[in-house]
């Protein structure tokens, strides 16, 4: 396979994600500027300018309308997704990590760090409010927590949101009912949760964690249904849409990435078996780890954003398409 | 409707004959059967780079909503830049293969190179036993030997400690004195069991311990025995006399036991 690598970042990626449809991919990095491109031949359509810091997350909502960011420069933007220009602005005291839209695309869910005496805190607005979403308003739905919140989305149509924590913990919230999660699972992980995906179908949630395992949770009690084993910190991990496999990405800490030969750092993105749990296929393709990725909707194509500063779109190709395992 | 799919692009250094030959200015070419050759040129640290990039037109049918998005128009840093994908931004990347690390059948094919290293970086094998360095303490050949002799060890430990009170050098003593009585044989055959070696060996002197090395699972011997002896000059008799016998279709090997370190 030829992956098309694309170079619309000077930074490390933060997120890569595509819309619903899949013809289109957003990608997000350190630097100012989100992305769009279209996924079929890697042409860049724009960038969503305005930030003023890190990216740290980006989403689109189901009809590619409207994307939100999470900025390191303490803002939380809604654009239009295809004219580029900023229809929101929220504010907070502390940089937002994570961003997401739920089912309908009517709510934000957003993430804010810790911060001196700032705790941290999972918010959700709603865009048709125009009181929510005015300069200087408060957000429906606030908790805040002693530890960071690394990532939080929305897991079931508009009312659930789940949240991953920098100790390892995993929380469901019911939005009915900010004042105590509905599940918990805090033995799954030991340390930092780095991504969460929902499954395409929406049954399953992965969670891919600095303890160099993902783990399959079951999207309406949190319970670990499996566990993939890598041997590096996992950054992110994506479940395809068709087949019982999923991906994981990551490698060796930025920090520690200039002591680590490109073989021995494992930036390989390995495809493991969803029921067996062993990794079958790998594939090469960064200078750095995978810091996201995400598995197009046809279960074809994943794309990958690494520590290196490109986004690689790769098509499988007969190899990993006519694969099967025999039982 | 109409997609733009990229093929190649191949940046290639321009000679400067070819530089004052050919015109420098973009240029676009529709070949036959939809091939669209686009030449561009691109200007990195001071060099100049001519980049030539095939483009296949295809048709595709797609939901109405993903052709509506194909007509987006370009905004923020794209602002102005013509239509399809730009060499600054987007390239093929080199080709990618695939690594299975497991066949159909899920066993494993490839050898995952991290294990291997992990391995090399922890430790090298080292057995306590034997002191030999190619294989862990649990797949020494002379394992049992070896605890058959601390069990032996800790028996008469706990007599000598009764009558002189001193443990460690009486346990020294104790194993270096078995050590030295002990030939080793090898190239025994197989058919060969504890009663007609303990009858050859008989003949040289009183033999104090037999031991026949077999395989852990099926129990076969591994071709090589240890003989101790009450004596070390009765060992040492042995080695003369009954290195190189024929026994069944084998030559014995006798020797003295390896010194344990």
């Amino acid at each position: 396979m030829r992956p098309l690598s694309l170079k619309g970042h000077e930074r490390a990626l933060t997120r890569v994600r595509f819309n619903r449809e899949g013809d289109l991919t957003f990608s997000c990095a350190k630097d100012k500027k989100p992305c769009v491109w279209y996924t079929e031949n890697g042409e860049r359509i724009g960038s969503y300018d305005g930030h003023n810091g890190a990216v740290w997350d980006i989403d689109v909502s189901w009809d590619t309308s409207k994307c939100v960011t999470a900025s390191g420069d303490l803002t939380v933007k809604i654009w239009d997704a295809e004219l580029g220009s900023c229809i929101y602005t929220i504010n907070h005291q502390t940089p937002m990590k994570s961003c997401g839209f739920s089912y309908s695309g009517n709510l934000v869910c957003y993430t804010t760090q810790k911060m001196t005496k700032n705790l941290s805190t999972v918010q959700v607005r709603d865009l048709r409010d125009g009181n929510q979403m005015a300069e200087g308003a408060e957000s429906f739905f606030s908790t805040q927590f002693d530890v960071n919140a690394t990532t939080a989305l929305f897991s079931q149509m508009d009312d659930i949101i789940t949240i991953g924590f920098e100790s390892g913990l995993l929380q469901q919230y019911d939005l009915r009912n900010p004042d105590s999660p509905i599940n918990t699972n805090e033995v799954v992980h030991r340390y930092s949760i780095q991504d969460l995906q929902l499954s395409p179908r929406g049954d399953f949630l992965i969670s891919a964690s600095r303890d160099k395992t993902a783990a399959l949770l079951d999207v309406n009690d949190l319970k670990k249904l499996k566990q993939y084993k890598s041997e590096r910190p996992v950054n992110s991990a994506c479940i395809s849409p068709n087949r019982d496999h999923i991906c994981l990405g990551g490698g060796e800490d930025a920090m520690q990435v200039t002591q680590t030969a490109v073989s021995a750092g494992h930036f390989e993105a390995k495809i493991y078996h969803m029921v067996f749990e062993e990794e079958f296929a790998r594939f090469k393709g960064h200078f750095g780890p995978i810091n996201t990725m995400a598995w197009h909707p046809s279960g074809t194509i994943i794309a990958t954003g690494g520590e290196d500063g490109y986004v690689r779109i790769q098509e499988f190709d007969e190899d990993y398409l006519g694969f099967t395992y025999d039982f | 409707m109409t997609g733009i799919n990229l093929i190649t692009s191949a940046p290639e250094v321009n000679s400067w004959a070819e530089a004052v030959e050919q015109d420098s200015a973009p240029h676009i070419q529709e070949g036959a059967d939809g091939i669209r050759t686009e030449t561009a040129f691109t200007e990195v640290d001071g060099v100049r780079y001519k980049v030539v990039t095939q483009f296949k037109v295809i048709n595709k049918r797609v939901p109405k909503v993903v052709a509506d998005r194909k007509k987006w128009v370009k905004f923020g840093s794209c602002k102005g830049e013509p239509a399809g994908p730009q060499v600054a931004t987007t390239y093929v990347a080199e080709e990618v293969e695939m690594q299975f690390t497991r066949n159909r059948a899920g066993e494993q094919i490839l050898d995952v190179q991290e294990d291997k290293q992990a391995a090399k970086t922890t430790s090298r094998e080292h057995c306590r036993h034997c002191k030999g360095n190619d294989h862990w303490s649990t797949h020494c050949p002379y394992k049992v030997m070896y605890q058959l002799d601390e069990e032996a060890d800790a028996n008469q430990d706990a007599d000598s400690k009764n009558a002189l009170g001193l443990r460690g050098d009486g346990r020294q003593m104790e194993r270096n004195r078995s050590d030295e009585n002990t030939c080793r044989v090898t190239n025994l055959p197989q058919e060969m069991n504890e009663d007609e070696l303990r009858d050859v060996f008989g003949r040289i002197g009183r033999v104090i311990r037999i031991f026949i090395a077999r395989d852990k699972i099926t129990g076969l011997p591994k071709g090589f025995a240890f003989v101790t002896f009450e004596s070390r000059d009765d060992a040492a008799r042995a080695i003369a006399e009954l290195n190189d016998i024929r026994m069944y279709h084998m030559v014995l090997k006798v020797e003295w036991t390896r010194p344990s370190n």
